[in-house]
């Protein structure tokens, strides 16, 4: 049970704050308990010492003397009342100088005595009880001699039990009462103090992977600590992955042109190879160099996508002209394979766009691209661009062949390529590239297959 | 009759004053060496004995010994005496609660159906069992053409007025002897200031003053007396069906209850069958019976709603203020300066 305790302490915020304070609220009920308890206790022990005081004084009021002998009247009223209210035991003491002269002898009390105005309270232990008695001297006149009595008078507690379990149970009552507010106050403390934590982890929660921008300080002053070490981290991540970025598109370029020498030097080699041996050997490093150089432009694409994403530069063009020019670019290479592109619009010609144009360059490139590499000769691709109130979209199809392995989940990811189409030059960047470009000017990318054989991309962009 | 009967008349012993003076024996249920329940009691075995007869037809197992005694030897009994007792019956409250408040009682927790009103009740020790009007019982032949007084008033100035008549023929408890005269006294002494002026006049008409009630309704029934005062109800009513001189009066201006209460005895040697007598004896069962087999009143008895001037004597610590030496040792003297003229 105390380890359970202890494990919800060490694993919520939340948990600890409420036990600390229900711990707090049970200790401030039974302080308070005990307090009211121990003023109850004072407050029904003040009742019985003047409830005894008023009794000691009516029976001296009844001591009398005859022939020089003392004598009294013991009060009816008096000991009826004593006992009315708990059914208290009473025993009497009194003595004359010192003389036992009614009672119980054997009442053990001795003295100090008080006088009628103010009795001598204390608790005697006689037979099997506590008892709580008042006790006086007086002197009185017997002829012409004075005479010290002394009169005690004891009364057993019940009547201050009956009085304080009464008033306990209402206590315990009362006090529960007051425990089961102050935790739910508890529970509602908890849950306040830790909903900035909460809002504070939701912020970071909600954004995007590659969204490195510094949070919000705007939060308790006690998270202020966490939220700047969480930025300095943040910044040097964000260094780090800036340098990375740099070195592998500066890479990149670099390969590139000692690459394009490679592939010059060996068409002109294979040109003039005789031997179709030789031939093989070259035509086959001229394909890795081809794949090699995509690769690497494709880095370059990625870094660059990854670098314009955080300081786009916004202009406004026409999304018509745009595609149109882009799709006059891929013509040749559609030429290459026999595949015919085939634009549509419905789109007004100026129409306006206004975005980072490169990016969206980029993306559709890419698009374009894995629609003529993933299409079966001599077929048909269709670009489509429509409009509607909220966007412009732009709609790439094209029949491909072995799409049972196709998964629309998984073509997203970095260096994941379909497994039907090992000989088909790529990386596996393609549409991570897109999808970047595309968050990056708030458009969003599907990439879908279509019933007989074809995919059809979709490029939605806000208009 | 399937008990057995032990009577032992006045049993003198040459022992000290404080020796238990056992007045009849009688045992009920099967035959042990020591009862199971022993009971001392002050209550007449023929007023009590309907309850006893019921009790063990109930628990046919059990074994009773009822010891009679008069109020007085009781008290005495369970503060000093030897003897052990398992239930401890008497009329006279004061006693009672005198050895309940100095410890000589043990604390019986009851279940609820057999708690009495709480007036009936000390702590949970003192047991109140049954009520029983004190009153005055006469001679129907005198008071035949005579109207009877109705109060303590009507029965003063009747006194006074027939003075040479009822010389000689009123008679009471005397208080010196009697436990429950002594109780009836005090209480009529705290209740009103007329009881020394009614003591005066029958002191001035030489009282006859008689330690048991018995002898009272013998001597009323046979005309030898007019007039018994301070009388319990229920032995009076019991003999007025076989005596047919007694008519019992019970005074309009007030007529004191007698509370009759139990208490178990801190030697009992037989905790739990007290305890079972007690719960038979105060549930609903019992107290019915006490009410319509008996003499005696239940303690919710209707008798006690009809008659606004029936009064149960107060079971509390008052009752002990009598018993003070000084207090009682004055009561007797101005009593006895009353009655002896
Ligand atoms: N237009 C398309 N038609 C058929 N398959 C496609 C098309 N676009 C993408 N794919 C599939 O998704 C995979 C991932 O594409 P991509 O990320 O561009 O990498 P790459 O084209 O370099 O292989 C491809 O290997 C291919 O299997
Ligand atoms: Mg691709």
């Amino acid at each position: 049970m105390i380890r359970k305790l202890f494990a919800l302490k060490t694993t919520s915020i939340r948990n600890r704050l409420l036990i600390q304070l229900g711990l707090v609220a049970v200790v401030i009920s039974l302080f308070l308990f005990l307090v009211v308890r121990l003023a109850l206790v004072q407050a029904v022990t003040a009742t019985q010492d003047r409830l005894l005081a008023a009794a000691v004084s009516s029976v001296v009021d009844k001591i009398y003397v005859v022939d020089n002998m003392v004598s009294l009247d013991l009060p009816y009223d008096t000991f009826s009342l004593l006992g009315a209210i708990g059914e208290d035991r009473i025993f009497y003491q009194i003595k004359d100088d010192g003389k036992f002269l009614t009672g119980y002898e054997d009442l053990p009390y001795e003295g100090p005595f008080g006088d009628l105005q103010e009795p001598i309270f204390t608790n005697i232990d006689y037979l099997d009880e506590t008892f709580r008695a008042a006790s006086i001297e007086n002197v009185i006149f017997a002829g012409n001699q004075a005479r010290r009595l002394t009169i005690i008078i004891a009364q057993s507690q019940n009547f201050q039990a009956t009085v304080l379990t009464k008033i306990s149970t209402n206590l315990i009552f009362v006090t529960f009462i007051f425990l089961i507010i102050a935790i739910l106050f508890a529970f509602l403390t908890a849950n306040l103090t830790i909903r900035p934590i909460g809002s504070f982890a939701d912020d970071v929660k909600m954004r995007g992977p590659s969204d490195l921008r510094k949070v919000s300080s705007d939060v308790p002053s006690e998270l202020l600590p966490l939220v700047h070490s969480l930025n300095g981290f943040i910044s040097r991540f964000r260094t780090a992955l800036r340098q990375t970025e740099t070195f592998i598109a500066e890479a990149a370029h670099h390969i590139r042109t000692p690459l394009s020498v490679v592939k010059s030097e060996s068409e002109l080699a294979l040109r003039k190879s005789k031997t179709p041996e030789n031939r093989e050997h070259l035509r086959n490093i001229i394909r890795s160099v081809d794949q090699t150089n995509r690769s690497a432009t494709q880095l370059l694409d990625h870094a660059m996508v990854l670098y314009r994403a955080e300081r786009p530069e916004k202009q406004k063009f026409s999304a018509h002209q745009a595609v149109e020019d882009l799709i006059n670019q891929f013509r040749p290479a559609a030429d290459l394979r026999d595949l015919d592109i085939a634009f549509s619009s419905t789109l007004e010609q100026k129409q306006q766009l206004y975005l980072d144009r490169t990016l969206l360059e980029t993306s559709l490139r890419n698009l374009l691209d894995n629609a003529l590499k993933y299409a079966i000769a001599e077929s048909t691709v269709f670009v489509d661009l429509s409009q509607d109130k909220k966007q412009i979209t732009v709609t790439i199809t094209n029949d491909a062949a072995n799409l049972k392995d196709f998964n629309a989940s998984q073509i997203f990811k970095k260096f994941k390529r379909g497994t039907e189409n090992k000989d088909i030059i790529g990386s596996g960047l393609g549409l991570s590239i897109v999808l970047e470009a595309a968050n990056a000017i708030n458009a969003t990318i599907k990439v879908k297959k279509l019933k007989g054989e074809s995919v059809c991309a979709i490029l939605s962009l806000p208009c | 009759m399937r008990y057995l009967i032990i009577a032992l008349l006045i049993f003198f012993m040459n022992s000290p004053s404080d020796a238990l003076v056992i007045e009849e024996v009688r045992t009920y249920g099967p035959q042990k060496d020591t009862a199971d329940l022993r009971i001392l009691s002050s209550t007449d075995i023929d007023v009590f004995d309907p309850v006893l007869t019921a009790y063990i037809t109930s628990f046919p197992s059990v074994s009773i010994e009822y010891v009679l005694s008069n109020t007085s030897d009781i008290y005495h009994e369970v503060r000093d005496g030897e003897e052990p007792f398992d239930l401890v019956m008497s009329s006279a409250m004061d006693l009672q609660m005198k050895l309940a408040n100095d410890g000589f009682a043990e604390s019986v927790s009851l279940p609820e159906t057999s708690q009495g009103p709480d007036w009936s009740q000390w702590q949970n020790k003192l047991f109140g069992f049954s009520l029983e009007p004190i009153g005055m019982v006469v001679s129907k032949s005198y008071f035949n053409n005579i109207e009877a007084p109705k109060s303590r008033r009507d029965l003063i100035s009747f006194l006074r007025a027939n003075q040479h008549d009822l010389r000689g023929k009123i008679v009471t408890y005397d208080v010196r002897q009697s436990g429950a005269g002594f109780l009836f006294a005090t209480q009529d002494a705290r209740q009103s200031d007329s009881y020394w002026r009614m003591a005066e006049v029958m002191g001035s008409l030489t009282t006859g003053l008689f330690c048991c009630s018995g002898e009272m309704l013998d001597a009323v029934n046979t005309g030898e007396v007019l007039l018994a005062y301070n009388i319990i109800g229920s032995y009076a009513q019991k003999r007025s069906r076989e005596q047919d001189n007694l008519l019992v009066i019970y005074p309009q201006d007030y007529t004191h209850m007698l509370l009759r209460t139990a208490l178990v005895p801190r030697g009992t040697q037989n905790f739990q069958a007290a305890r079972d007598f007690l719960i038979f004896l105060l549930n609903d069962v019992g107290q019915d019976f006490i009410e319509k087999r008996t003499d005696m009143l239940s303690l919710q008895s209707e008798v006690l709603n009809k008659n606004r001037q029936f009064k149960p004597i107060r079971l509390d610590t008052g009752l002990l203020v009598y018993l003070d030496r000084l207090k009682k040792q004055r009561f007797l003297e101005e009593w006895k300066e009353a009655l002896f003229q």
